[in-house]
């Protein structure tokens, strides 16, 4: 298979997963007191495990093709967008961070978990995710009042997001693991 | 063309970056109302704030000017009110007296007599003239002044000299004052200045305490701040803060706040009370002032010369 038709593929997938099934269950914790609701997010995987050579100027377009696909469906205005975005443009620098060896050396692979190992591929997913995060649920709050909140809300939606994540490569990783070559 | 083609290349992650932020943060501000406010509003704030520091900027050099027009619109109110307040008016109500006291019908006030059907003359006592007359003992001018140079040293008189003389109406004698205070009275004139010795000498002034007490104020040459009334009665109550005003007296115009009672004093040898009074006009930095031009005190003064020489 191509790599335009996997990615194209996994867009499709994340995104029927993300509207059809997470979008539909906030989620609600009850510890002391009840915690705020949340939705569980997975979607920005989509750019997380777009292959390593991407360049950047694309990155950005993808970036901010599959915020604005969520934001026209949550209706949002342009919130996932503006997230998605600055996830897009730390992605580089992450993966510079994580990664043994120089970005070139990957030429035409996926971040994966079988590529990069549990633990680096872990924290490469939150750091990704806590930018998103971040700046989605800052700006969909929009006040420095509401600070704590914001943290509680920002931790407990990272997790779960995150091992969504997980979940969803660990059940998809036969299409990941293989290098593509094209 | 080149070169911007390649500084276009080397940034253009850069501008897609800051093109696609701002275009989800139009996205937004058209969308999200709360968001969509504040991106709106700070904005606002950024534009308004420029404007205010400019137009802040422009104003300074324009404060001369400014202050200049306020004294002149300033005068010119305190004439209006000083007209309103000099003046009486009343109605001048005649009314026709009934047929049997005058002697002869007279033709002119005939409309005002009714006949009834049984031929009697009625008595109606109508109006003849209706016209208010207002009748004003003041017609004030005032003409604001910049004073040019001040003194408060002078232990027994102090001159201050205000910029316009003659060429502007200003005569000897002619009293300069303040909207709340009292300043001086105008003593020597050249064409485009005038001296004035001010309140801080020991001449007297009359005025009255807020509740109608007459005395005389002088100037005791310590403070600049503070003048005395010495020989007011014990049994007058007098109490700290009561206000001080001109009286028609004095040749400043009446009812003009010249301070409050800072002081009461008893004085057993002469079996007085002496109060010192906080003046309102702050002599030390004295600015502009008001010179008072009242064309009616000419008139006034020569019918009181008249009945002194009867």
């Amino acid at each position: 298979m191509s790599i335009y038709v996997r990615v194209l593929l996994r867009f499709l997938m994340l995104f029927f997963i993300q509207i059809m099934v997470l979008s539909k269950i906030p989620l609600l914790f009850e510890w002391k007191t009840n915690l705020p609701s949340y939705t569980p997010y997975i979607y920005m995987l989509f750019i997380a495990l777009l292959p390593v050579s991407v360049k950047t100027s694309h990155m950005i377009v993808f970036s901010f093709i599959t915020g604005l696909t969520m934001d026209i469906f949550s209706d949002t205005g342009g919130i996932h967008a503006i997230a998605c975005l600055f996830m897009g443009v730390s992605r580089t620098p992450i993966l510079r961070f994580i990664l043994p060896k120089p970005l070139q050396e990957y030429k035409s692979s996926s971040p994966s978990l079988k590529e990069m190992k549990t633990i680096p591929f872990i924290t490469y997913i939150l750091a990704l995710f806590f930018v998103h995060l971040l700046i989605y649920y800052f700006i969909e709050i929009w006040s420095f009042k509401a600070i704590g909140y914001l943290a509680i809300k920002l931790l407990f939606s990272l997790l779960t997001a995150c091992i969504f994540a997980l979940i969803y490569t660990m059940i998809f990783s036969k299409s990941i693991e293989k290098r593509y070559f094209d | 063309m080149r070169n911007f083609i390649l500084l276009l290349r080397r940034f253009w992650n850069l501008i897609l970056f800051v093109f696609l932020l701002f275009v989800s943060i139009y996205l937004i501000a058209k969308n999200k109302k709360m968001q969509g406010l504040t991106i709106i509003s700070s904005s606002n704030k950024i534009v308004g704030y420029l404007y205010k520091k400019q137009s802040d900027i422009i104003q300074y050099f324009q404060l001369k000017q400014l202050n200049d027009e306020l004294i002149a619109d300033h005068s010119y109110l305190l004439q209006r009110i000083s007209n309103y307040e000099a003046t009486d008016s009343f109605q001048n109500v005649l009314a026709q007296l009934p047929d049997t006291i005058l002697s002869e019908k007279p033709q002119e006030f005939d409309t005002l007599y009714d006949k009834t059907e049984a031929g009697e003359d009625t008595i109606i006592l109508k109006p003849i003239t209706t016209e208010k007359i207002v009748i004003t003992y003041t017609d004030y001018e005032f003409v604001p002044v910049r004073v040019i140079k001040n003194s408060i040293t002078q232990s027994h008189i102090n001159f201050i000299t205000l910029n316009r003389g003659k060429s502007s109406g200003i005569k000897v004698g002619m009293p300069v004052v303040l909207t709340n205070g009292i300043v001086g009275r105008v003593a020597q004139v050249s064409e485009n200045f005038a001296t004035v010795a001010s309140v801080l000498s020991n001449r007297k002034i009359h005025a009255r305490i807020e509740n109608d007490l007459p005395g005389f104020l002088y100037w005791d040459g310590k403070d600049p701040a503070y003048v005395r009334m010495d020989d007011l009665s014990l049994i007058d109550s007098i109490s700290i803060g009561e206000k001080v005003y001109t009286t028609e007296d004095s040749y400043f115009p009446a009812n003009i706040e010249i301070g409050e009672v800072a002081q009461v004093e008893m004085i057993e040898r002469t079996n007085s009370k002496s109060i010192s009074i906080k003046l309102n006009t702050n002599f030390r930095n004295l600015k502009y002032a008001y010179v008072v031009i009242d064309s009616k005190v000419e008139e006034k003064e020569k019918l009181e010369e008249k009945t002194e020489k009867n």
